[in-house]
């Protein structure tokens, strides 16, 4: 009954925007399986929607980190973070965007259903989504909404009830391992692990887990804290390392 | 090293506030501070050093030994303009630093005479001596006006020249004295003696018109006229010492005998002059001010547990590491 809609090819697929806004030519991994002949650019918004959402240098950044993860056998991939405002939803989609640039069919999907801003930051309809699945029976195609090629993003939807029984309900329904098992690569913006429950609960669905530390803002010892008993360990993307010594005293100080 | 360079450049306005406020107290406090005017007089010594000193240093010593007497402090005042100023704005005294906020907040404190000392410190630290020759030196004169700034310089020099002239007198006038009273001893004992010799003529109908040569056939009157004589003669002596000390004393006071002339007269300053209380205010304020930020910055890198960079992942959270994003990402 679950049916996840294919995503329309990049050579096939007509643009959102257009092609000028398209930013760098996909680079294509000497390991990586995927045989899209053409580039699956890294988004940018429209300029009449604000500009670039993920900056080049993140990509590459992003890049580098999902070639050490490796996408063989990649199925569900959480991010999530110890706090709010460390940089997990752009990051997220930095995420799907680098894995559709191999060539995966892969679904963005907003789990954190506390303040989920995914749809209304790229843009995206907030309806469907992943509850109104699970509540009124509709087709998980009819909530995946095409965002670029080969990434598409599944909102939230309207949520009724509370937020670790739709987590829980989500876990019983398999909708993930089917997904999975059909080769579609999920990505999750998870809630932050502190603050309540749901970002551990949403945590626990993924097969794998990517932790963005804001460098410079979070304490050792709360990153300790947060991921203290998750399931699986995760794997630290550090976000802004962006040095903020001048030039001039890295050369003078020799670092 | 690398941690702590990152921890200062990303609280970079945090530390330069201490630093800022500090400069801002500082420039605020030398604002309020009244106006300085400096006024500055030159001094060609004449006189020989002491020791291995030289002239111009040992008047320096002399006049910053004088700067420390009330006599003299109050005898510049009076001959300045210095008293009547000092009297009118008492505030100007006050070695307190935030008198004049104090000043700013209740108002101008009422008019009042300084006393000797309050004189005397005030002199004390507005006025500099220095040397800048084997026989030249300078004296400068801060006042919160170019008038007093300079008159003040003026009478300084005045009241030295006078001290100095007075110092060197002073042996001759004590002789003087001495000389005058022994003087007018003198004067006692020559009248006795003409008054014993007046009476023994007297008693003895002795008419020194008729015989002059009565003393040579008198013993008793030879005796008492020898003692008149002497005593004459002392009185004599006595009075041409007094007129050589009388005119020790006039040559000594001279002007061209003077221990020093004055080469440049203070002039009235143009422009108002960055004080030493000023200077020193600057440099406490720059040194607490950087004293504050080294102690923010110690306490920033002992209170930061934060990571900076991917290295510090596993050691200070013992996590693998995927890559890191130089730039920043919000969500």
């Amino acid at each position: 009954m679950l049916e996840a809609r294919k995503v329309s090819k990049p050579a096939a697929a007509t643009p959102a925007w257009p092609a000028s806004l398209y930013a760098k030519p996909r680079v294509q991994p000497s390991w990586e399986p995927s045989t899209s002949p053409s580039p699956s650019p890294y988004v940018r918004t429209p300029a009449a929607m604000g500009g670039t959402l993920v900056a080049e240098e993140m990509m590459e950044g992003v890049r580098q980190a999902i070639q050490t993860l490796g996408v063989k056998g990649l199925t569900t991939l959480g991010v999530t973070s110890s706090l709010r405002g460390e940089g997990r939803t752009t990051l997220a989609l930095a995420t799907a965007l680098v894995l559709a640039e191999y060539g995966m069919e892969t679904i963005l999907l907003e789990l954190d259903l506390a303040h989920p801003e995914l749809c209304h930051r790229l843009g995206v309809s907030k309806y469907p989504g992943l509850l109104d699945v699970r509540e009124i029976r509709q087709e998980v195609a009819d909530a995946m909404h095409p965002f670029s090629p080969g990434v598409s993003i599944v909102p939230v939807g309207q949520m009724q009830g509370s937020i670790p029984r739709a987590l829980s309900q989500l876990a019983k329904s398999e909708l993930l391992s089917e997904l999975a098992s059909q080769g579609v690569a999920v990505v999750a913006d998870l809630p932050p692990l502190m603050g309540n429950s749901a970002g551990r609960q949403a945590a626990s669905l993924m097969a794998d887990l990517i932790l963005v530390v804001r460098a410079n803002m979070v304490p050792a010892a709360t990153i300790v804290e947060a991921v203290a008993g998750l399931p699986v360990t995760p794997k630290v993307l550090l976000n802004g390392t962006r040095s903020r010594v001048p030039g001039w005293v890295r050369r003078l100080s020799g670092i | 090293m690398k941690r702590t360079l990152e921890i200062v450049f990303t609280h970079k306005r945090l530390l330069i506030a201490p630093l800022l406020a500090a400069l801002i107290c500082t420039a605020a406090y030398v604002a309020l501070q009244p106006p300085s005017y400096q006024s500055t007089g030159s001094l060609w010594v004449n006189t020989s050093g002491i020791g291995t000193q030289s002239p111009a240093q040992t008047q320096a010593d002399i006049l910053s030994q004088d700067l420390k007497t009330s006599t003299f402090a109050i005898a510049v005042a009076n001959a300045g303009p210095l008293n009547a100023y000092l009297t009118a704005h008492p505030g100007a005294m006050s070695t307190n630093p935030i008198h004049p906020l104090k000043e700013l907040v209740t108002g101008a404190s009422a008019p009042r005479k300084p006393s000797s000392d309050e004189l005397r410190a005030y002199l004390a630290t507005h006025v500099t001596v220095a040397t800048v020759g084997p026989n030249q030196l300078t004296v400068t004169v801060a006042a919160p006006t170019p008038n007093v700034a300079r008159d003040t310089a003026n009478a300084l020099i005045a009241q030295l020249l006078a001290s100095e002239v007075a110092a060197k007198i002073a042996p001759m006038q004590t002789n003087l004295a001495l000389l005058q009273t022994e003087l007018k001893d003198q004067t006692t004992v020559l009248q006795q003696a003409v008054a014993a010799v007046q009476k023994y003529i007297a008693d003895n109908h002795i008419n020194l018109a008729k015989d002059p040569n009565a003393a040579a056939s008198d013993p008793g009157l030879a005796v008492l006229q020898g003692a008149a004589a002497e005593a004459q003669a002392t009185y004599q002596n006595l009075l041409t010492a007094i007129d050589k000390v009388k005119s020790d004393i006039e040559t000594a006071q001279q002007p061209k005998l003077a221990p020093f002339r004055v080469v440049d007269s203070p002039q009235l300053p143009s422009s108002v002059a960055l004080g030493k209380q000023e200077i020193i205010a600057v440099a406490a304020g720059l040194f607490a001010g950087l004293l504050a930020v080294a102690v923010l910055v110690a306490l920033l890198v002992r209170l930061d547990t934060t990571i900076h960079s991917a290295d510090e992942v596993q050691r200070m959270v013992g996590l693998p590491v995927l890559g890191s994003t130089p730039q920043s990402a919000r969500t």
